[in-house]
Formats: C-alpha cells, sequence, structure tokens
C-alpha cells in the first residue's frame, strides 16, 4: 500500500498550522495509509523520515502565503506533490471542525488517487532462456532460476564468459516488496567479494547491494534508475544490477546453487513469516 | 546438506551463526539515542538493538539476528556511532570453518 505523507504547516500559533494539523491527525486517526510529516524531521533529513518522504504520496498542507510545507517538500526533492492551500480551502467560516471538514473535502481527490501500480509479470519476456526450480509456500511461490549461483545474502549470479552478471533473487524481491529508488555505483568501481555496492529502497526497507564476488564493474542496468519495479518485475533477467570482471572466479565456489539455495531460501521465507503471524 | 544446515539464522555459508563475530559496534561516546528517535533500532527490522534502560542510548541485544555483511544500519545513524568488523577477516573466519568441517 502506497502511503500519503501528509506534511501539515508547522505554524502551530497561527490559524492555517492549527487547522493543518487538526486535519493530518483527523485523517490518521480514521485511515490506516496516513503518515503525518514533520517539518523539522524532513528539514534535517532524518533518515526514517526520509524513508516515508520518499515511499509515500506527498500531500503538502500550506498555512499561509510563504507556502513552506511546499517549498521545503520541492527542497527536498519532490515536486511531484500535491499542494493544498489552507486559506483557500478552509473557506472563511471560524469554526474549527468545519474548516477542517472543507480542507479534507479539497483533499479527496488527492487521497483517493492510486497509483497505477504495474501487475507482477508472471510470463517473464526473457532475454535469457529462464528455467526455474519452484516451490510454493503459504501464499508464496519461491522461483530460483536454474544455472546460477546464490550467495546467502541473496543475490544471484551468472557467469557470462569472462563476466558475470549480478542481481537479486526472486525471495529478496518478494521480502522487500515494491522497489521504487535504486542507487547503483559507476563502472570501474573495485569491490571485494561481499562489500555493499549501491542500495535499493523499497516501501518496507532499504537494502544493501551485497555483491557476491571480487571484481571490478565493468557495467551499470541504467535502466533501473528510471524503472526500479524491473527489480520486482523481472528479477533473474531485467532486474539485474551490474556485470563484473572477476579477480578470482575460484571464489564462486562459495556459493550455492539453486536446489542448495531454494532450500535455504524456502527456510528463510517459513521464517520471517513465522514472525509476521508472532 | 544436514537439515541444521537449511535454518536461516542458525547458519550462514553453512557456517553456525554463532562462529561469525558479525554484529554492530556502537560507540557510546558518539550515540546520543537520536533524542529518542533512534533510527537504527527503527530502521533494522531483525530486532538487533534496544535501547539501554538508564539512558538516551542503544546496545546490540540480539547479535546473531544482524545478517551477516550487511551494514546499512551504520550509514543510516546521524552520529556515525556504529561499525563493524573487517568483511575479509570475517570472510576468513568463515573459510576457516568450512574448510574444518
Amino acid at each position: 500500500m502506497v502511503k500519503k505523507y501528509i506534511l501539515p504547516c508547522a505554524g502551530y500559533d497561527r490559524p492555517g498550522g492549527e487547522v493543518s494539523r487538526a486535519v493530518a491527525e483527523q485523517l490518521a486517526r480514521n485511515r490506516d495509509d496516513i503518515v503525518i510529516g514533520s517539518m523539522g524531521a524532513l528539514y534535517k533529513e532524518r533518515p526514517g523520515e526520509m524513508r516515508d518522504f520518499r515511499a509515500s504520496e506527498v500531500i503538502c498542507l500550506d498555512g499561509c502565503g510563504t507556502h513552506c510545507a511546499s517549498e521545503l517538500a520541492n527542497a527536498r526533492g519532490r515536486n511531484d506533490g500535491a499542494v493544498v492551500s489552507i486559506p483557500e480551502a478552509a473557506g472563511s467560516s471560524d469554526d474549527l471542525e468545519q474548516k477542517v471538514r472543507h480542507v479534507i473535502d479539497a483533499m479527496s481527490m488527492h487521497l483517493e488517487k492510486r497509483k497505477a501500480k504495474a501487475s507482477p509479470s508472471t510470463k517473464e519476456t526473457s532475454s535469457y532462456p529462464l528455467e526455474y526450480l519452484e516451490e510454493k509456500f503459504d501464499k508464496f511461490t519461491l522461483r530460483v532460476a536454474k544455472g546460477m549461483l546464490y550467495s546467502d545474502n541473496d543475490f544471484w549470479v551468472r557467469i557470462e564468459g569472462d563476466n558475470v552478471r549480478i542481481g537479486a533473487s526472486d525471495f529478496l524481491q518478494q521480502m522487500i516488496s515494491d522497489v521504487y529508488y535504486v542507487d547503483l555505483v559507476e563502472p570501474g568501481h573495485h569491490v571485494d567479494m561481499f562489500d555493499d555496492a549501491g542500495k535499493m529502497e523499497s516501501t518496507k526497507i532499504l537494502v544493501e547491494i551485497i555483491v557476491p564476488l571480487s571484481g571490478t564493474i565493468i557495467e551499470v542496468n541504467s535502466s533501473l534508475e528510471n524503472s526500479p519495479e524491473l527489480i520486482n518485475e523481472s528479477p533473474y533477467d531485467k532486474g539485474w544490477f551490474y556485470i563484473i570482471r572477476p579477480d578470482d572466479i575460484d571464489e564462486l565456489e562459495l556459493l550455492r546453487d539453486a536446489s542448495s539455495y531454494l532450500v535455504h531460501a524456502l527456510a528463510k521465507a517459513k521464517e520471517e513469516i513465522g514472525k509476521k503471524v508472532e | 546438506m544436514s537439515k541444521d544446515e537449511s535454518k536461516p539464522g542458525t547458519t550462514f555459508m553453512g557456517v553456525s551463526r554463532e562462529k561469525i563475530p558479525w554484529w554492530p559496534i556502537v560507540d557510546l561516546g558518539k550515540c546520543d539515542g537520536c533524542n529518542g528517535e533512534y533510527d537504527c533500532l527503527k530502521f533494522c527490522p531483525h530486532r538487533v538493538y534496544k535501547p539501554l534502560e538508564d539512558s538516551s542510548r542503544i546496545e546490540v541485544e540480539n547479535p546473531y539476528n544482524c545478517v551477516v555483511f550487511c551494514t546499512a544500519c551504520s550509514k543510516m545513524c546521524p552520529r556515525d556511532a556504529i561499525s563493524f568488523p573487517t568483511k575479509a577477516n570475517i570472510l576468513k573466519i568463515i573459510k576457516e570453518e568450512r574448510a574444518n568441517k
């Protein structure tokens, strides 16, 4: 579920600030998809705040003509947020409850907007012939591509001539859910085995890309910058991260083959689901 | 592979998790508990951390819950108070344990 990050005006002692705070609190009481933003935390770029801010649809509540909320949201990189002007939306009533009602009415189109979500692909149109080992558990179907090697950190390696390609396993993409941001390092970067090289952020978590072997990154999947959802939709193919020229191909002996990884991932999946049931 | 080896949390790369000394080290001289916000505690989904009871700082409660080679929480720390062992040393320990099997 994509959350709505409501950023109320911070002028608490002013009419616009009071109304915007009351609006945010009322929405948070009545809906389960609301995050109330903090101008202070956003200004200081606190990690937790930035995570919510980046992962949500942003709705700024500007309490007066200085537009502090929307200006700050813009300054922090979100110019796609909705902006509601409290003086315009609240009307001329003196009654706080009535003002709150008017503002929530004015926000309705933003609140009900649903981000068009790509449906999970059941048939990958693959650039490679991919065959899978599959195992069903609960509502999950775990797919492990044959012919690849896997790290216990849930990244795959495919040998392609003298180089290798790496990406995230289907299990990892299912666990982290919808990826909305990927930060990759530049070609030429050297990594040692299990170094992190970039990160991906989903609506649930930030995960480092832990590279399963040593080598020099020679190619980066730049299409992930604009289409991070490829990691979810096509983890073993279009969602790859890097092509690497390995330092020592023998390092791959430390990784798992597909059948061993399937057992490992299945056990991990059971534990993850067990945690949610607790 | 034995049944035990497939249990996550108990093994990593075929080595008992308890034999791999990988978890965050908190510099209590730097940690200020993020003024009660505990960014690392909020960030980590593996219940590695807990706040110290008598101060506004953090400690490691479940070291073996920590995902081997993950250092993401250290990057979330605004005071740069979290560090990890050297990955090469940990990999050496893992290789030695595998060789001893």
